[in-house]
C-alpha cells in the first residue's frame, strides 16, 4: 500500500517526435528531437545545464535495433550531457512509464531539483516478422518455447475465455480499434492516421484468432521526454505543471499456465488500487486516461481492471461509448498504441506527453474538456508489470 | 497364431513398420505370451526377436492410446499438404524459425519436466506446480512431493494461431490452456501447450485433451520434442 500522498514532485516539460517507420531517423536523431521538443514546451525557459540527471527507457535493443547493449551513455552521448548520472530503465512495456517513476522517487527524495527522462525505442529497423513476432521476449519459458506463444496468442487467450464467460464478441474489440483509429486521425504524432470500419476490423487477416490486424498494436519508432521537477520548484518553469498525484507497479506471473484466471489482470487492479490510494481519488474522479492498448482486448481488460465498469461490462461499456472523445470518460484520446504506434520505451513517457496537452488545455481538436486529472495505464508481458500513474492540475 | 502386420492399412512406414507393429501386438498381449518381432529390409539384412509379456503390460495399457486409435483416425491428406507438413515445401512469406533464445542446454536441464512430465504437488496447500518451481505459485510454499503431471485436462482457454514461428506451415494452430485432471491450486494445476490432431471446430472450452508425445520443432540443427494437446475422442 501506498505510503505517501502525492509525490512532491511536477510535470514542467514534455514533448515528443511523430512516431511512425522512421527510416530517416537513427536511435539518436529520434532522442534528439524528442530532448529538444520537451525543451521547447518549457513556458518559461530553462538552462539546460540545471538539468541533474537523467533517466533513459529503453526495452528491447538487442531485438529491436540489433544493439546489445543501450547503457545511461546511450542518452548521454547524443544529448552531450556527460558526466552527469543517466540511468537507463528496461521493465518490458512499462520501461517508459518505469523511468518516469523511478525518476520522480530520485526528486522526491530529495536528491536532485530537476531531471529528465527520455523513452525511445527503435523497432522498424528490421523487418517486423523479425522482430516482437519471432522472438521470445513473449515466451520466456523453455516448456513454451516451441511450442508458439507469441504475444497474440497470450492476449488472444484472454480474450477467448473473457467471451466464454460474459458474451464479449470480436465486434466490442472492433469497437475499440475504431474508436483509437479515429481519435488518431485527430493526433498529429500518431504513426497510422486513417480511419476504420468496424466491417473492416472484423473482415482483416487474423493473426491469432480472436485477434485480427486492426487488434493488434503496431510495431513502430519513437522517443518522448518530459522533465520533472521538484514541485516547489515547478512555478519557476511553467505556470501550468502537472502534478504527480499517484503511481503503482505490481507483477503477475509471465509464464501463461501460471495465470489466476483468464479473465482479468489481476496487477492492474492493485497498481491502480494502489495509485489511486496515493493520490487520493477514486476511478471516478479520473477524467481522461491512456490506456494501453497494445491489443484490443487489453483495453477492454483494463475499463474494468481501472474500474471504470464492472467485470464483465467492458464490451457493454464500448458499445455505450463511454471510452469516446465524447463519453463519460475519455480512453486512450491520443489514439493509443492503436494508432499512435508502440515504441516500447517511449509509449509511457508519450502518454503523460498526451496528460500534459489535456491538462494544459492544448489538445486541439481532440482536447477533454475540462479536464483536472488523467491516468497512465502500461501493461507489460501478460499483465506482468503494470503501472498506473496519475497527474493532475493540482497539487494534492 | 494371431498376426499383428498393419502395413496393409497405413501403408510401409519404413524404419518405424517393427515397432509399430509391435505396439499393435502390445496393445492386444496378455502376461505370459510369446511376441515374435521380425523384419527385413531391402535385402540388406534382417532381425528377430523373442519376447515374453510380463504381468506389468497391465498396468502400462491405457496410458497412451493404442495403434488402432490412429488407424481410425486417418485423415488423407494430398501430396502438396505433406510437403509442408514435412518442410520438403518452403512457403514463403512465413517468418523464420525461432532463434535460440532457449538454449540446448535448458531443454537438458528441464527434461524431468519438459519429456518426463514430472510435476511438484505443494506439501503445504497441494497445487500443482508444473514445471519446476522453488516456491508454491499459490501460497508460497517450499516443500513439495514429486508427482506424475496428469496427462489429461478440460480447456480453460484457447487460440488459433494464424501467424507463428513455429511450424507455420501447418497454420492455424490451436493453442490452449487446459485444467489438468485432479489437480488443485488457482494459479497451479494448469499447462499450455500448442493442439495436434484437431482441427478448430474440435476446440472448445470445457473440452476434454490429453497430452501426447511429438516433434516440438528445430533448432541448431537439432530437432527438439515434447509434449502437445489433442482432443480426447469418443
Amino acid at each position: 500500500m501506498a505510503k505517501q500522498k502525492g509525490l512532491p514532485v511536477a510535470v514542467v516539460g514534455a514533448g515528443m517526435i511523430k512516431f511512425g517507420e522512421l527510416f530517416d531517423q537513427s536511435y539518436e536523431d529520434m532522442i534528439v528531437g524528442a530532448y529538444r521538443a520537451c525543451l521547447k514546451s518549457v513556458d518559461k525557459g530553462i538552462d539546460e545545464k540545471d538539468i541533474e540527471a537523467a533517466w533513459l527507457g529503453t526495452c528491447i535493443p538487442g531485438t529491436g535495433f540489433r544493439r546489445e547493449i543501450v547503457t545511461g551513455a546511450g542518452l548521454a552521448e547524443p544529448i552531450r550531457f556527460f558526466p552527469r548520472p543517466v540511468s537507463r530503465m528496461e521493465n518490458a512495456c512499462c520501461t517508459g512509464s518505469d523511468a518516469v517513476r523511478n525518476a520522480a522517487f530520485a526528486v522526491a527524495a530529495g536528491v536532485y531539483d530537476l531531471v529528465l527522462v527520455v523513452g525511445a525505442e527503435k523497432m522498424r529497423d528490421i523487418p517486423s516478422r523479425d522482430s516482437l513476432i519471432a522472438q521470445t521476449g513473449v515466451a520466456y519459458h523453455s516448456w513454451w518455447h516451441p511450442r508458439g506463444a507469441s504475444a497474440p496468442q497470450r492476449f488472444g487467450s484472454l480474450a477467448t475465455a473473457h467471451m466464454d464467460k460474459f458474451g464479449t464478441k470480436r465486434d466490442h474489440l472492433a469497437m475499440i480499434a475504431v474508436k483509437n483509429h479515429h481519435n488518431g486521425t485527430l493526433d498529429p504524432y500518431t504513426h497510422f492516421n486513417f480511419e476504420i470500419t468496424v466491417e473492416q476490423a472484423l473482415n482483416a487477416p487474423i493473426i491469432s484468432w480472436p485477434l485480427g490486424l486492426f487488434d493488434s498494436c503496431p510495431t513502430t519508432d519513437g522517443a518522448a521526454a518530459i522533465l520533472l521537477a521538484r514541485q516547489d520548484r515547478a512555478k519557476e518553469y511553467t505556470d501550468q505543471p502537472l502534478y504527480f498525484l499517484g503511481t503503482g507497479l505490481a507483477t503477475d506471473p509471465l509464464f501463461l499456465p501460471w495465470k489466476k484466471n483468464f479473465i482479468e489482470f489481476p496487477a492492474t487492479q492493485e497498481a491502480a488500487k494502489v495509485a489511486y490510494e496515493m493520490a487520493g481519488i477514486g476511478p471516478d474522479d479520473i477524467d481522461l486516461a491512456e490506456l494501453h492498448d497494445c491489443f484490443t482486448i487489453t483495453e477492454l481488460l483494463t475499463y474494468e481492471d481501472m474500474g471504470f465498469c464492472k467485470k464483465g461490462e467492458g464490451g457493454k461499456w464500448i458499445e455505450e461509448g463511454h471510452p469516446t472523445l465524447n463519453g463519460t470518460k475519455p480512453c486512450n484520446p491520443s489514439g493509443g498504441l492503436k494508432a499512435k504506434g508502440h515504441p516500447i520505451g517511449a509509449t509511457g513517457v508519450a502518454q503523460i506527453c498526451e496528460l500534459w496537452w489535456h491538462l494544459r488545455g492544448e489538445a486541439g481538436e481532440r482536447q477533454v474538456k475540462d479536464a483536472q486529472i488523467g491516468c497512465t495505464h502500461n501493461l507489460g508481458g501478460l499483465g506482468t508489470v503494470v503501472l498506473v500513474n496519475i497527474f493532475g492540475k493540482e497539487p494534492r | 497364431m494371431p498376426s499383428s502386420i498393419v502395413s496393409p492399412l497405413c501403408g510401409d512406414t519404413g524404419s518405424s513398420s517393427a515397432f509399430l507393429e509391435l505396439a499393435t501386438a502390445l496393445d492386444q498381449a496378455e502376461p505370459g505370451e510369446r511376441i515374435l518381432l521380425a523384419s527385413y529390409g531391402s535385402g540388406a539384412g534382417s532381425d528377430a526377436f523373442s519376447l515374453l509379456v510380463s504381468e506389468d503390460i497391465n498396468a502400462k495399457r491405457g496410458k497412451t492410446a493404442p495403434v488402432q486409435y490412429y488407424l481410425e483416425n486417418k485423415e488423407y491428406i494430398d501430396y502438396y499438404t505433406y510437403q509442408k507438413t514435412i518442410g520438403l515445401l518452403k512457403v514463403k512469406g512465413l517468418p523464420e524459425p525461432m532463434s535460440a533464445i532457449v538454449t540446448q542446454p535448458s531443454g537438458e536441464r528441464e527434461k524431468d519436466y519438459e519429456l518426463k512430465l514430472k510435476a511438484l504437488e505443494c506439501k503445504g496447500c497441494g497445487s500443482l506446480n508444473f514445471p519446476k518451481r522453488h516456491y508454491c505459485i499459490d501460497c508460497r510454499g517450499e516443500e513439495f512431493e514429486e508427482v506424475p503431471l496428469p496427462r489429461r485436462g478440460n480447456i480453460i482457454t484457447f487460440n488459433f494461431q494464424y501467424v507463428v514461428a513455429v511450424s507455420p506451415e501447418q497454420a492455424p494452430i490451436p493453442i490452449c490452456t487446459a485444467k489438468m485432471e485432479g489437480a488443485k491450486g488457482q494459479y497451479g494445476g494448469n499447462v499450455s501447450s500448442m493442439m495436434t490432431d484437431c482441427k478448430p471446430e474440435d476446440v472448445t472450452v470445457g473440452g476434454k485433451v490429453e497430452l501426447i508425445f511429438r516433434r516440438c520443432g528445430q533448432e541448431l540443427g537439432l530437432v527438439r520434442y515434447g509434449y502437445k494437446f489433442r482432443p480426447v475422442k469418443g
